[in-house]
């Protein structure tokens, strides 16, 4: 199961605005183990964004990230924010995290066919043409994305599509750690139970951990295993999710609970 | 037996040729009824035409086929100007309430538009009225002098509904209203729609790709796809055991929870 | 208010420097009579104050006729601009009428009002101007009126645009449904969506004009003598170039400085209202 030191340790992350005096992140402090399927929710304003951006280093070029912040990946401290001299952090994004975004679309580059953006991750990382095509191929199959639309440009894809194809583009090089930032939100319920659905199986699969950032309880519930619920920025519950949903015990996440719609025929 | 409010019949609407691109059937056959006071969800995935059938309906869009008939008037063969009174009786609430309110308004004058468009309520009176239905969908006062741009998305689909039942009108059509909210927020305004819609026995076509809240919303469930109906039915029946392949598609995509403990 | 320059282009010192200038030059129009060291149509008749370079008493020199052309400079201001200001006004008003008709109409008339703009844009507005003034001499007015009636076309194709763009959006979609009517929609609804575009094309208009009735004045088909415009102190000036270069330069200066202005804050502008507009 997990090994003894876990894959993410974050420390007091505390991110500010100064030009709006706001903290978008107080002081958080978590951990995700190795293969571990977290959510990361909370409503709008919550914070869960900025600090999944945090992460990776790519604030907001307004944000300011406290000094006492501390960011332990698999032993790394990683600087908390994007150096261009440093390249820890672009080795590390890509290639043991990856980043799936809300909007596959403007994600996708508009002029290059889906697998051929797939086969630029590997060949970015050092692999060579041939095997990286085989491997977007490949991937595109897991996702359940058949040849014909695997050569198909972002704008000949459906929202849910574009997802899978982007989900296929992050697992490409086998990541330690996959951080999704709202990733069905603007998907119909059919394209979001596909794209979950892929996401889990993939992340089964590679033993990769998972940070999912979503407002909505419904994805955290078929998809994660622990929950951390922000408001205003501040850890306010971290619970299994079972426990979460059965006994809530913040009122906002007694709120977030209660919000969910839900169907009352049992299945 | 009493007459529907809205009867929908064999609408169809297409979208012209366009240099290489075919001409395509958006929508083709919808035929559905809505009572007075009656809550009917629209379901379907993303494309499937459920946006389209809102605006024929509404003569948004000119249909190409079909027969609406609303209160008993034909509404297809309605000039411009009865078209245009006729609309204070059914409104329309948008997915995207920072595209569908006026940048440059204030919430006061938004609000207050449809007063002014149909003569209900001017000067002190109109001041009043657009009080009171500020207030009924839970902002304060000093929200009327801000801009669209100020507003939370929640405050800003609150406003878009106090605008849409300024008129008072009999139908209510809520394309995807929620679906743009988070799950708190989305709770809220389904919760405020619950109430209006009690109190002043709105009719009202929902339209939605998440069947959970259809279920607390709606009494009858019609399902869309590629521009058909493929079911309809109420919502105890659907719920029980839908007819449909792509309504227990639909249903199955749902997602299920560990059932609480807490109320 | 929607249609003043952005803050983002009053910060810029290019922006400030020219913005000083264009209310320089409209303090100078409005209140130059109080500014004038002289009446700029008095003359001495003393033959020895005829054509005099720059000296204190006359800081831009004399004319021909012994007038102060300082005096004469400051009240080219007035006629100049005011000239430039109504035709300005008159190609905002026939502009936007007609374009706004053309972008909210259906597609016939919408055509029909468009193909009259392509036909006057063939003809270059220097000509139609040189057509119009040579049929007789006219009035600062009726200047105008022509300056202005020769501007509008471009000024329609730009409304049009827009006024076809912001048809398309959500809030307009909106407001049909609640039962607006046409004119309310356009009014309402749309137009102000469209000033911004409006103040930045009337900013580069006048730009254009200035040194079109300057032109005209100077070929003695504009602003005649004795009310003085910048084009006519040159015209003055011109027989006897090198002897009264003063009558050229100082005209010509206060010609640059207002255009290089409008110019300046009506790109800038442009840019920060359409940024995907600006020519590099």
């Amino acid at each position: 199961m997990s090994t003894s030191r876990p894959l993410l340790e974050v420390h007091n992350l505390t991110v500010r605005f100064p030009m709006h005096e706001v903290v978008a992140v107080d002081r958080l402090s978590f951990q995700i183990a190795r293969g571990e399927r977290v959510a990361l929710v909370g409503g709008s304003g919550s914070g869960k964004s900025a600090t999944a951006l945090a992460l990776i280093g790519l604030s907001d070029a307004a944000a300011v990230v406290e000094a006492s912040s501390r960011i332990v990946f698999d032993g790394h401290e990683l600087p908390a924010l994007e150096d261009e001299s440093s390249d820890t952090l672009r080795t590390l994004r890509g290639n043991r995290i990856a980043m799936i975004f809300q909007d596959p679309a403007a994600a996708l580059n508009p002029s290059m066919s889906v697998r051929d953006q797939i086969a630029e991750t590997a060949l970015v990382h050092g692999v060579s043409p041939a095997v990286a095509l085989r491997d977007a191929d490949v991937m595109l199959a897991r996702v359940g994305l058949h040849s014909a639309l695997g050569h198909a440009y972002a704008h000949e894809l459906s929202g849910g599509q574009c997802q899978r194809a982007m989900i296929a583009m992050a697992l490409l090089l086998r990541p330690a750690l996959i951080i999704a930032d709202e990733p069905t939100s603007s998907l119909d319920v059919i394209a979001q139970a596909q794209v979950l659905t892929v996401l889990r199986d993939l992340q089964r699969e590679t033993g990769a951990a998972l940070l999912l950032i979503t407002h909505d309880l419904g994805v955290v519930a078929t998809t994660c295993t622990r929950v951390l619920v922000m408001h205003a920025g501040q850890l306010v519950e971290d619970a299994p999710v079972e426990r979460l949903f059965r006994a809530p015990e913040h009122p906002v996440s007694v709120a977030l609970i209660r919000a969910v719609p839900r169907l009352a025929v049992g299945r | 037996m009493t007459t529907p409010l809205l009867t929908v019949r064999d609408l169809a609407v297409r979208y012209p040729a366009r240099g290489a691109r075919p001409a395509t059937q958006a929508i083709d056959g919808i035929t559905f009824e809505i009572a007075a006071g009656e809550t009917l969800a629209l379901v379907g995935g993303s494309g499937c035409g459920k946006s389209t059938v809102a605006r024929a309906a509404l003569r948004l869009l000119e249909p190409d086929a079909g027969h609406i008939v609303f209160a008993g008037i034909d509404i297809g063969t309605l000039a411009a100007g009865p078209l245009r009174a006729l609309r204070r009786r059914m409104q329309l609430v948008m997915q995207d309430a920072s595209t569908a309110l006026t940048p440059w308004m204030t919430v006061g004058a938004l609000v207050a538009e449809p007063l002014e468009i149909h003569n209900i309520a001017v000067g002190a009176a109109a001041d009043h009225a657009v009080r009171l239905l500020i207030d009924d969908v839970g902002l304060s006062a000093e929200f009327l002098e801000r801009l669209p741009h100020e507003l939370s998305g929640g405050q800003r689909q609150r406003v878009a509904i106090a605008r849409a039942l300024a008129s008072g009108p009999e139908l209510l059509v809520l394309d995807e209203a929620v679906s743009a909210l988070d799950v708190v927020v989305q709770h809220e305004i389904l919760t405020l729609l619950e109430r209006l819609q009690r109190d002043r026995g709105l009719a009202c076509l929902f339209i939605t790709h998440n069947l959970a809240l259809v279920q607390r919303m709606a009494s009858r469930v019609a399902v869309m796809q590629g521009g058909r109906l493929v079911e309809t039915a109420s919502t105890v029946e659907f719920f029980l055991g839908p007819a449909h392949p792509y309504s227990r598609e639909l249903l199955d995509a749902v997602p299920s929870y560990p059932q609480p403990i807490i109320p | 208010m929607i249609a003043t320059p952005p803050a983002s282009l009053r910060r810029s010192g290019v922006s400030q420097v020219a913005l000083g200038v264009l209310v320089a030059a409209a303090l100078v129009a409005l209140f130059g009579g109080l500014l004038s060291p002289h009446d700029p149509n008095a003359f001495s008749g003393i033959v020895g104050m005829q054509n005099m370079p720059p000296s204190w008493a006359h800081p831009f020199g004399t004319d021909g006729l012994s007038r102060d052309v300082l005096s004469r400079v400051i009240a080219g201001a007035r006629i100049s601009l005011g000239v430039g200001s109504v035709a300005v006004v008159i190609t905002v008003l026939v502009g936007t009428t007609w374009g706004a008709l053309a972008g909210s109409s259906d597609a016939w008339l919408d055509d029909l009002l468009m193909r009259v703009v392509d036909a006057m844009l063939v003809i270059p507005r220097v000509l139609l101007l040189l057509v119009l003034a040579s049929a007789g001499p006219m009035s600062p007015w009726k200047l105008s009126v022509a300056l202005g009636l020769t501007a509008w076309p471009p000024m329609s194709r730009v409304v049009r645009a827009q006024v076809r763009a912001i048809r398309q959006r959500d809030w307009v979609l909106a407001a049909r449904a609640l039962g607006a009517s046409r004119t309310r929609l356009l009014v309402r609804h749309i137009l102000p969506g469209v000033m911004p575009h409006i103040a930045v094309a009337a900013t580069l208009s006048f730009a254009a004009v200035i040194p079109l009735e300057a032109g005209l004045s100077f070929l003695g088909l504009g602003v005649r003598p004795p009310t003085a415009s910048w084009g006519n102190i040159m015209r003055d000036g011109a027989d006897r170039m090198l002897d009264t270069w003063w009558m050229l330069l100082f005209p010509a200066l206060a010609i640059m400085a207002t255009v290089a202005a409008f110019n300046a804050v009506g790109e800038r502008w442009r840019a920060a209202v359409d940024p995907q507009q600006v020519v590099r």
